[in-house]
């Protein structure tokens, strides 16, 4: 069983590529298990998801790096109990450390084969989140496996180069990729480097 | 418990929700709650510089089914997920995390902004707000004080206002209206008077003087 954690920041595009993730698991005819955790009290992922057709865990009402990280340790071992997936895939919220979150499945001894952080930076609002939490960023990916450059379908020239060279700079031996969950432009190359 | 900072706290993000219900939702209703996710994400960039962060909304039919509207951006607008059939009653949740806004006044943006839709809607927590204490606040079609103007949108949502030291309906006066819900300057009471005279006229009591006479 493998574990996935998409972490970015808020709006950059997780909840989307998490869907085709999903699909795409299931083309490949492997049990997929979903966790969607919101930081409001209110819930709209796990309804977004259940809209296009998936049914997800949900755990809103904070967040699963930090104040919900025993109700994750908790969904987590139920899943291997009740469900026994090929695929986990964990979508932390937007304001998530994933690194802490993979720390928390590591410990929650659900016998995994591997787990791996999915940063996920948005085009759009690069600029932006750099201008005002680079800091927390930084935080967010410092431990991705491999960093996807999303929404490139909405991209101004220059942007995703430019984008793609902030990254690299800071981190040099990450792999990185430019896509669009929402036309699926790249995903069969983030496919292939997936488990 | 730890007392190291949360991610969200590090991050300074705010996450607000609002659950109710809407009777009578379609297309139309669909597109009012969007506008009111807009109106909230152009405070939010009007508070914050830009909207980072997200606005979503769900509403569920009593069967499960449901539509989701997601705003992450106002040169994009409101994206929707799914399809609804109009209901007669839906639950609704509506969600904003965000950065660097008070949480308190995200909430009552929010609030105003599900209040300002027209829809008819019920919320699950009563929200607290100042603006409530106003007689004309709840019934959004009149205003006491008489000028031709939307009164409840420039003095209630101006927080301002609770300083006392300004009113933003423009009149020269003491804005001793927020103490019993009323405007007492010059030219409201003018204009209350007025507007109270033909009320008068239609008592029942007039008619039958009138009769009488």
């Amino acid at each position: 069983m493998y574990v996935y954690i998409l972490g970015g920041f808020l709006g950059s595009g997780k909840t989307t590529l998490l869907m085709k993730i999903a699909s795409m698991y299931t083309r490949r005819g492997l049990k997929t298990a979903l966790v969607v955790n919101e930081a409001g009290s209110i819930g709209v992922d796990g309804a977004t998801l259940k809209a296009e057709g998936y049914d997800a865990i949900e755990l809103p009402d904070g967040c699963i790096c930090c104040s919900l990280s025993g109700t994750l340790q908790a969904a987590l071992k139920s899943i291997k109990k009740d469900i026994d997936p090929d695929i986990i895939i964990v979508e932390p919220t937007g304001l998530a450390l994933p690194h802490k979150v993979k720390d928390l499945v590591r410990v929650s001894m659900i016998d995994d084969d591997g787990t791996f952080i999915i940063g996920v930076a948005d085009v759009q609002r690069f600029e932006d989140l750099i201008k005002k939490k680079e800091q927390f960023f930084k935080m967010q990916m410092s431990k991705a496996d491999f960093i996807l450059i999303n929404k490139i379908d909405i991209a101004k020239p220059g942007q995703i180069e430019e984008i793609s060279d902030w990254i690299k700079k800071e981190y040099p031996d990450k792999p990185i990729m430019a896509i669009s969950a929402k036309t699926e432009e790249n995903l069969d190359k983030l496919y292939e480097m997936m488990q | 418990m730890s007392d190291e900072p949360t991610s969200m706290e590090m991050a300074g993000g705010v996450a607000v929700g609002l659950h109710g219900t809407i009777t009578g939702f379609n297309a139309d209703a669909e597109a009012r709650f969007a506008k009111a996710m807009i109106q909230v994400g152009e405070w939010v960039q009007k508070e914050t510089g830009c909207l980072l962060g997200h606005i979503k909304s769900a509403f569920l039919a009593e069967d499960g089914s449901g539509i989701t509207l997601n705003l992450t951006d106002l040169d994009n607008g409101v994206e929707h997920h799914g399809t609804l059939e109009p209901q007669e009653k839906v639950s609704f949740d509506f969600m904003c995390a965000v950065l660097d806004v008070d949480e308190h006044e995200l909430k009552h943006r929010m609030y105003h902004a599900v209040d300002d839709t027209g829809l008819d809607y019920e919320l699950d927590e009563h929200v607290e707000c100042h603006c409530h204490d106003h007689d004309h606040h709840h019934d959004h079609d009149h205003c006491s004080c008489g000028h031709d103007h939307d009164h409840h949108h420039e003095h209630h949502h101006d927080h301002d206002h609770h300083d006392h030291d300004h009113c933003s309906c423009g009149h020269d006066h003491e804005h001793e209206h927020h103490d019993d819900g009323e405007c007492h300057c010059a030219e409201c009471e003018a204009n209350r008077q007025k507007a109270e005279k033909p009320k008068e006229k239609k008592s029942f009591f007039d008619k039958l003087r009138r009769k009488k006479e």
